[in-house]
């Protein structure tokens, strides 16, 4: 299918970027709504061109500035309605994915946001992506299934919390929806390439580097990564079949998840990174960490810890039927091509100059 | 040739009268006499090429005839046909993977006197390729690869294998330069004379570059002077890729080797099957090995530039680390005819094998010499053991307290048991035998000093007997003999302080992750204890 005019929320965060790229390279009129950056930048680095917004057309890309938390995406009345006019999908990936932000944030950014967006898909009756992530199951352990979401689970962070409330207004929607949960987005499949080092990355930047040695968590312990480039596909093809996707919910996952054994055994294999110990969660005291080592851990360590003790398993069944293809890339050998890449690019494997500096990557708490 | 055609002709009549030959064959005359060169210690080889498509064996028959050593191999046109498809697949991808033992049986049948069967060779010989193309063209890559390794070496500072691959370089870059002028026998020892025939044909160009050859070899200049000037002779042959350029070789990450701290040594894994400890300085250089990272740098960066230059060059030669050439790839094996796989060092004699924290390295590195698994299973069980002769001696003090003395005889028992199965891991025994034969397992073992083991056996008679009031300095002076045998600096640390006894935790956590990587056996349930509980001793009256 060709020639739809998509209106993409959190148009230069890293996956929405991404998706409005491929959206306009399949000859969709794009109209990307961004909140701060002006410029919307591809996973690879490329800038995407964009036209005014009277220019817009098919296969190109025009920018609105916006802000999902705000009544009307804090437009004017006739933005508003130069943006919503015949739009044929929505795709929202408008959210903070940082985590340790105050809870006020995500209920603002991620929830309110969200009510917003699906406010103008209902009144249009205009078919909406939204996008989530698969840690709504909180700290469930065992096998999720796409369909599941309230069963009572307990999350681990703020943002799980508030990702499970926005798919609760998604799910209330007057108009159909179909939802898209990616895991733990890192780089590409082939050469692990990623624009942004957030989240895991910036816990790997601290294991490798010593800071952290010993964090409370199994050996067994799955953490799901999932390639950006292959979430980006599966939403297009969310967009594109519609009519197949509505009323579904699909896990954007990883091939196999990965155990915390599989990330120990990847990180031995460069000789600059140190390993970290994981330590049975009933036996750690933070307390006794050494200094240095504890200020790491409670600024940014605490906000990832559960994710070192789950083990769920996300059925994709969905996903399969619908995706272009398939994450293939498994184990150590995929990790391998993740840091290879880091240290390709000089995010691992180099020294920062201290937990500020550590901070400033993760988005987190100053 | 040195042995004309009657005189071939006889041999070949004489020869075919001792060997089953396939009816209807092809004969050549392969080799250095076939291609001009041979002496009187030369063999005559014959290549008998069979009209069918049978399997001959690879191995040729020596057989006596006219006063000379003859060589006799059979071929049927489908295995030659075979082999000069796959040196075709071979130089489709580049000559890297292209062996010498291949290539020169295609090139001595095209070399070949024909002596009998001019079709069949003839069939035989058809090839796509260039004969002199394919053999300058993989001599060039060897070339390179040996300059490329000159180079490495020069930098590591290890000046005698610097010159001896340049040498390599050089020669292999004449043999390029030669084939590429039809001089196509693969043997290197007759280059002199592949030189000579092209001088004879009027080649002055080959009469100077065979002089330069000559003088380089001679030379006397410094190393790096040498080495440079090698490179220059290199690329004067036609060889690219390959200059004198320090800055060119990168450090790069070797598949399968991993690295695991064992309470601050390191201890790094080959191919999940060989366990290197590395010295202090060593470990320091191996941790600024970043993959990409040109080698010079390293050493500019190091407290002890030599020493890691020393260490970076022992890594290479034992295959922890690869040296790339920058947008060369890996630097290879450059001898088409020896080994290409890494140096395996004798593994260390030093006893007691390991300690808490594992091996002991003897220079920069030291191989420990039990298998990886094995190595990580005994460290495991040494931890455990140590944590149990700690926490048996509380019991045993606990018991003379209360004056329990069977309590007691069972406390020392379990911390006789503990304290040998320490000695018996550190000597690398792994499995551990049952407790019933563990004291006995002292006495067995050649690695265990008679005395300590004799004491162990009469502690166990005291253990057996009424007089209790000896158990505890018995036990005692066991212990500090087991200490004494395995070094004070690695056991038992637990027995010292609070911070020691996390320090052995610490260390235990260490074993943990190697053996969880490994896969190997050890106290998985003890270890879970030990992990679940924090170290918390439950026998412990508290204090550190």
């Amino acid at each position: 299918m060709s020639g739809l005019r998509v209106l993409v929320t959190g148009a230069a965060g890293l996956v929405g970027a991404e998706v409005v790229a491929r959206l306009a390279g399949e000859g969709h009129t794009v109209l990307a709504l961004v909140h701060k950056r002006p410029a919307i930048v591809r996973n690879d680095g490329e800038v995407v061109r964009t036209v005014p917004a009277g220019q817009s057309g098919p296969g190109l890309v025009s920018c609105v500035a916006g802000d999902v938390t705000k009544p009307m995406l804090g437009l004017t009345a006739e933005r508003y309605e130069e943006l919503a006019a015949g739009v044929d999908r929505i795709v929202h990936s408008a959210a903070t994915t940082d985590f340790g932000r105050r809870w006020e944030t995500y209920e603002s950014l991620n929830v309110d946001g969200t009510r917003n967006v699906v406010r103008l898909a209902s009144e249009r009756a205009v078919p909406l992506v939204h996008v989530s992530t698969a840690y709504v199951c909180g700290e469930r352990t065992g096998r999720v299934l796409e369909d599941d979401l309230d069963v009572g689970q307990r999350f681990g962070t703020g943002y799980e919390r508030s990702k499970f409330l926005a798919e609760q207004e998604v799910r209330a929607a007057a108009t159909p929806v179909a939802v898209v949960r990616p895991s733990m987005v890192v780089g590409t499949q082939e050469s692990g390439v990623i624009r942004d080092f957030k989240n895991m990355y910036v816990v790997l930047k601290l294991f490798t580097q010593g800071r952290v040695r010993s964090v409370p968590g199994f050996y067994d312990a799955l953490l799901d990564l999932v390639p950006v480039d292959y979430v980006a596909a599966l939403i297009c093809q969310v967009v594109n079949r519609f009519d197949e996707a509505r009323g579904l919910t699909f896990h954007a996952v990883g091939a196999a998840p990965h155990t915390l054994l599989d990330v120990s055994n990847a990180l031995a294999e460069y000789p600059m990174f140190e390993v970290p110990h994981y330590v049975s969660p009933s036996a750690f005291d933070v307390d006794a960490l050494p200094p240095d080592e504890r200020v790491y851990y409670r600024r940014i360590i605490a906000m990832y810890e559960s994710f070192f003790r789950r083990r769920a398993r996300f059925d994709d069944t969905n996903a399969a039927r619908l995706a272009p293809w398939r994450p293939e890339a498994t184990g150590v050998d995929y990790l391998r091509t993740l840091l290879d890449h880091c240290v390709r690019v000089g995010y691992l494997g180099r020294a920062e100059a201290g937990i500020g500096d550590v901070l400033r990557l993760t988005g987190g708490p100053r | 040739m040195i042995i004309d055609r009657a005189e071939l002709t006889a041999l070949l009549g004489e020869t075919l009268d001792l060997v089953e030959a396939p009816p209807g064959c092809a004969a050549v005359l392969e080799g250095s006499i076939a291609e001009g060169f041979g002496n009187s210690a030369s063999d005559v080889d014959f290549l008998l090429l069979a009209d069918d498509d049978h399997d001959h064996p690879t191995m040729p028959t020596i057989v006596f005839a006219r006063g000379r050593r003859v060589e006799v191999r059979t071929r049927s046109l489908r295995q030659v046909r075979e082999q000069a498809d796959e040196v075709c697949a071979h130089v489709a991808e580049g000559f890297g993977g292209l062996p010498a033992a291949l290539l020169d049986r295609c090139q001595r049948l095209r070399g070949a006197v024909v002596l009998r069967g001019d079709d069949l060779v003839r069939r035989a010989r058809k090839w796509p390729l260039s004969l002199s193309e394919v053999v300058s063209g993989w001599y060039a890559h060897h070339s390179r690869q040996a300059m490329r390794h000159a180079v490495a070496s020069s930098v590591l500072g290890e000046g005698r294998e610097a010159l001896a691959w340049a040498g390599i370089a050089a020669r292999h870059a004449a043999k390029s330069w030669v084939a590429a002028r039809g001089e196509t026998y693969l043997e290197p020892k007759w280059l002199d004379r592949q030189f000579d025939r092209l001088v004879a044909g009027g080649d002055q160009e080959a009469a100077a570059l065979r002089d330069r050859l000559a003088a380089v070899r001679r030379g006397t200049a410094g190393i790096e002077q040498a080495v440079a000037a090698h490179a220059e002779l290199v690329a004067d042959f036609g060889v690219d890729g390959c200059p004198a350029d320090a800055a060119r070789v990168l450090l790069g990450l070797r598949a399968g080797v991993t690295t695991w701290p064992i309470g601050g040594r390191l201890h790094v894994v080959r191919d999940r099957a060989d366990v290197f400890v590395l010295g202090p300085s060593a470990g320091r250089t191996w941790r600024s090995i970043s993959p990409g990272r040109p080698v010079a740098e390293v050493l500019k960066s190091a407290e002890d530039p030599a020493a890691a230059a020393g260490a970076l060059a022992e890594f290479h030669r034992v295959g922890l680390v690869e040296l790339h050439w920058r947008d060369g790839g890996p630097i290879s094996s450059a001898q088409p005819w020896a080994p290409s796989e890494p140096v395996t060092p004798p593994p260390s004699a030093r006893m007691p094998v390991l300690g808490l924290a594992g091996g002991t390295a003897d220079g920069h590195l030291s191989l420990i010499p039990l298998p990886a698994k094995r190595f990580a299973a005994a460290g495991m069980a040494l931890v455990w053991s140590n944590i149990m002769v700690e926490n048996a001696r509380e019991d045993l003090s606990g018991a003379f307290d209360g004056g329990q003395r069977e309590v007691a005889r069972t406390s020392g028992t379990r911390l006789l048991h503990h304290a040998c199965r320490v000695v018996l891991s550190a000597c690398g025994t792994s499995p551990l035998p049952p407790d019933a034969a563990i004291v006995a397992g002292l006495d067995a073992s050649a690695a265990v000093p008679a005395d300590l083991a004799a004491l162990a056996t009469a502690v166990e008679r005291d253990l057996g007997g009424d007089g209790w009031e000896t158990w505890l300095d018995r036990l005692d002076e066991l212990v500090g003999g087991v200490r004494d045998l395995v070094r004070a600096e690695v056991f038992p640390a637990s027995f010292d302080s609070a911070a020691a006894w996390e320090a052995t935790l610490r260390i235990g956590h260490d074993w943990i992750r190697l053996g969880a990587y490994l896969d190997a056996d050890f106290p998985i349930e003890e270890a879970r204890d030990l992990l679940t509980s924090g170290g918390a001793q439950p026998h412990r009256r508290g204090g550190g």
